[in-house]
């Protein structure tokens, strides 16, 4: 394992893609980072660009007009990423998604365009909840390096 | 809560304000319908607007299938009477077309947009026909693939003076633009939620802005139609997470006044609690954006750490952060014990010192002022005539407040609770964040009122279940976080009135849902006025203007959004518009 590997593992850093949704959790995800809970002690803190991210925060159903964007910004995160899904809307699309009759407007959870690695149920999770999908986000994070480990040469 | 509307009212109303009027019939509260003629609704609204200083709140359509199109406009008069009048025109399914109500004022001009595609109603002569939710190069005819007309950009100035009646949107055409043309969006730093703002900058200054906004449309309106009054709640809730506490209170007082509700006391003072601890938390949530958004995170951070304390309290309430859940027609679902109130009262004065302490130190910060003074400024009549609402509204020297003017269901009654309008005339950025800090301590007051009553009493917080009319029609008002919010419904199980039936049928859908249900929100109003605050300021300015409105798109489009910036408010001209805004800026 590199030293750029142990570094974005030790201080993962966050992009927040805000798909569609109410805000509900956003303002929970910003409310984790905040000096009640403080991960940012840990290395953990949102940043501006989803080509500096290693850990993508997905919050909302995702509406028509979002699709291409929604892709783009997960092309954008480098390689290797993990996607968190927070909240019941990133989830599974939550109240705003309907079957029968189709919701005009809502194609559904994100995990219908991007691959999903952690769900954080709840409408809207705690930020306890927030912090630890972002946890078990790292855990992935470190797997993933670790099974692309044997082909870096370094 | 019903109460008879003055018979002197009435009587103005048919005598000097809509003579024209079809057919008179009171609605619960201070609400009056007018049945007009479609024809009529654009003299109409230069009359009420123009001459008797109402305010147009919204105008959406119904539905009714074979039946036609109702178009209703809402006007509150408040200014003048105790009145909020709705003005509704049918118009046929074959020929659907209404003249433009917003060539008389820009207020409207969303509206029409909304209302021409939701229900495919053609306004004749509107200023700005672009599309309101879908995407701008969204096809005329999808089937060919030819972009609509007119198509995404407009063209840019002509050099006619504006008036009302040659008024034209300014959009930005990339082809024709002399400077730089500055997408921002949908995805930035700056702003949380998609939008895409246009900006045209010649060098560092900002000459031109266009608004896009309606990615976040969510069928809302489509979603609480088809699942009823008492689940519709929940939905209406999740319009945003951030006031969702007025969304509920909004709504549930629309859909009390579709029958005739007795809300007990209690549940009308913790109603008020949660709407103003809703309050407290999404202004200081603000202002901690706001610092983060002219780059001081340290701003941020203290804010958003003093806020858990607001959220505590409403955690230990409701048992949620985000989405309360307690709303009930007729009531509460879950009291506030005696014990819980006293607990949550002992908190407030370590709250109030703790914010005595850090909202000045935010407020008259002097990195803080010198990126506030004279940003993004609105004058009293630009923000008239543009139809702001809320913080900014107030901040702009207006005094209005829809908890004073046309209270929802809940406790705002001054002989019970004391507490004032807070408005402020610098008309800029910094008279936005002085009324958002001083509307936080006024609702702590509130907070802390409430829950002296909670503390010593107990009783009923629940009506009991009654029956609503088909037909009957409602709106409900209430003062959010961010300005006035608007609901309108219309009972399903329409009983048509006879001389809309074809060969005198009977027409009963008899179905126990809505038959319409409109959402205006305040962000709606004010994200259309962003493009005025730009014009003027300096490139770095552009994130914090955006931000002074408080937008919460996740509310603008529940549906969708997009403005455009007028010139008829403005008595300079463009190039001593411009000359003025560069001067300001290159010393």
């Amino acid at each position: 394992m590199g030293i750029m590997d142990k570094a974005r593992i030790y201080s993962p850093w966050l992009y927040h893609l805000h798909c569609g949704g109410c805000n509900g959790c956003d303002i929970e995800t910003l409310a984790a980072l905040d000096p009640r809970w403080d991960p940012e002690r840990f290395g953990i803190q949102l940043v501006a660009s989803p080509r500096h991210a290693d850990i993508l925060i997905a919050t909302g159903c995702v509406p028509k007009q979002f699709i291409p964007m929604v892709k783009r910004v997960y092309e954008q995160v480098p390689e290797p990423k993990v996607v968190v899904a927070i909240g019941g809307c990133a989830c599974g699309g939550s109240l705003f998604y309907n079957e029968d009759p189709d919701n005009y407007a809502i194609l559904g959870s994100p995990d219908l365009l991007i691959p999903v690695d952690v769900y954080v149920p709840g409408c809207a999770p705690k930020p306890e909840a927030i912090i630890n999908g972002i946890v078990q986000g790292i855990l992935k994070l470190a797997a993933k390096k670790k099974a692309a480990a044997p082909t870096q040469k370094s | 809560m019903t109460t008879s509307t003055d018979p002197t009212i009435m009587e103005w109303l048919k005598t000097e304000v809509v003579p024209e009027g079809l057919e008179f019939k009171p609605l619960r509260e201070n609400r009056v319908l007018v049945m007009v003629k479609p024809e009529d609704v654009d003299r109409l609204a230069e009359r009420f607007v123009k001459k008797l200083g109402a305010r147009l709140i919204h105008a959406t359509g119904v539905d009714r299938e074979q039946f036609g199109f109702d178009i209703v406009y809402v006007y509150d008069f408040s200014k003048a009477k105790n009145l909020v009048l709705v003005l509704e025109a049918h118009v046929d399914r074959d020929n659907p077309i209404i003249p433009s109500v917003g060539k008389v004022t820009w207020q409207a001009v969303w509206a029409e947009r909304e209302i021409k595609e939701f229900l495919g109603i053609n306004v004749a002569g509107m200023p700005d026909p672009r599309h309101q939710f879908l995407p701008y190069e969204w096809p005329k005819n999808p089937e060919t693939g030819l972009p609509s007309d007119p198509s995404l950009y407009m063209p840019a100035t002509t050099g006619v003076s504006p008036t009302s009646e040659n008024w034209k949107p300014v959009g930005i055409d990339p082809k024709t633009a002399r400077s730089s043309l500055l997408p921002i969006g949908p995805y930035h730093p700056g702003v949380i939620e998609g939008q895409t703002v246009y900006v045209r900058v010649e060098g560092e200054h900002v000459v031109d802005a266009d608004i896009k906004t309606g990615y976040h449309h969510r069928g809302i309106h489509r979603l609480i139609e088809r699942r009823g009054y008492n689940k519709g709640v929940f939905v209406s809730e999740r319009v945003c997470g951030i006031c969702s506490a007025a969304h509920g209170l909004a709504y549930v007082t629309c859909a009390e006044n579709l029958y005739d509700a007795e809300i007990p006391e209690r549940a009308q003072y913790i109603r008020t609690l949660l709407v103003e601890l809703n309050r407290v938390h999404s202004h200081i949530l603000w202002i901690g954006v706001a610092a983060d958004l002219i780059g001081w995170k340290t701003g941020f951070m203290i804010t958003w750490g003093l806020r858990e304390r607001v959220m505590d309290i409403i955690e230990a309430i409701t048992g949620n952060r985000v989405n309360y859940g307690i709303w009930r027609l007729g009531g509460v679902s879950r009291d506030v014990s005696q014990e819980l109130a006293m607990k949550a009262r002992q908190t407030i004065p370590g709250l109030k010192e703790a914010l005595t302490q850090l909202i000045p130190a935010v407020v008259d910060h002097p990195v803080v002022k010198a990126r506030v003074v004279g940003v993004g400024p609105l004058t009293f009549a630009q923000a008239f005539d543009g139809g702001a609402v809320g913080p900014v509204a107030r901040a702009s020297n207006w005094k209005i407040d829809t908890r004073r003017d046309n209270p929802p269901h809940a406790m705002y009654d001054p002989s019970k609770i004391s507490w004032d309008i807070v408005v402020d005339d610098h008309c800029d950025m910094l008279g936005r964040t002085l009324v958002r800090a001083k509307e936080t301590f006024v609702s702590i007051g509130i907070v802390d009122q409430c829950l002296a009553y909670l503390e010593k009493t107990a009783g009923e917080i629940r009506d009991k279940p009654k029956t609503i009319e088909p037909g009957s029609e409602a709106v409900g008002l209430n003062e959010a976080p961010r300005g006035e919010l608007f609901y309108y419904m219309r009972a399903g199980g329409t009983d048509v009135p006879d001389y809309m039936m074809p060969e005198g049928k009977h027409n009963v859908q008899g179905s126990n849902l809505p038959q319409a249900v409109r959402i205006r929100t305040p962000s709606y109003r004010n994200n259309a006025l962003i493009p005025q605050m730009l014009i003027g300021s300096a490139l770095a300015d552009v994130p914090i203007v955006m931000g002074s409105t408080d937008q919460c798109l996740a509310c603008t489009d529940r549906v969708e959004v997009i403005n455009d910036k007028t010139e008829e408010s403005y008595t300079l001209s463009w190039e001593e518009l411009v000359r003025m805004s560069q001067k300001r800026w290159r010393p």
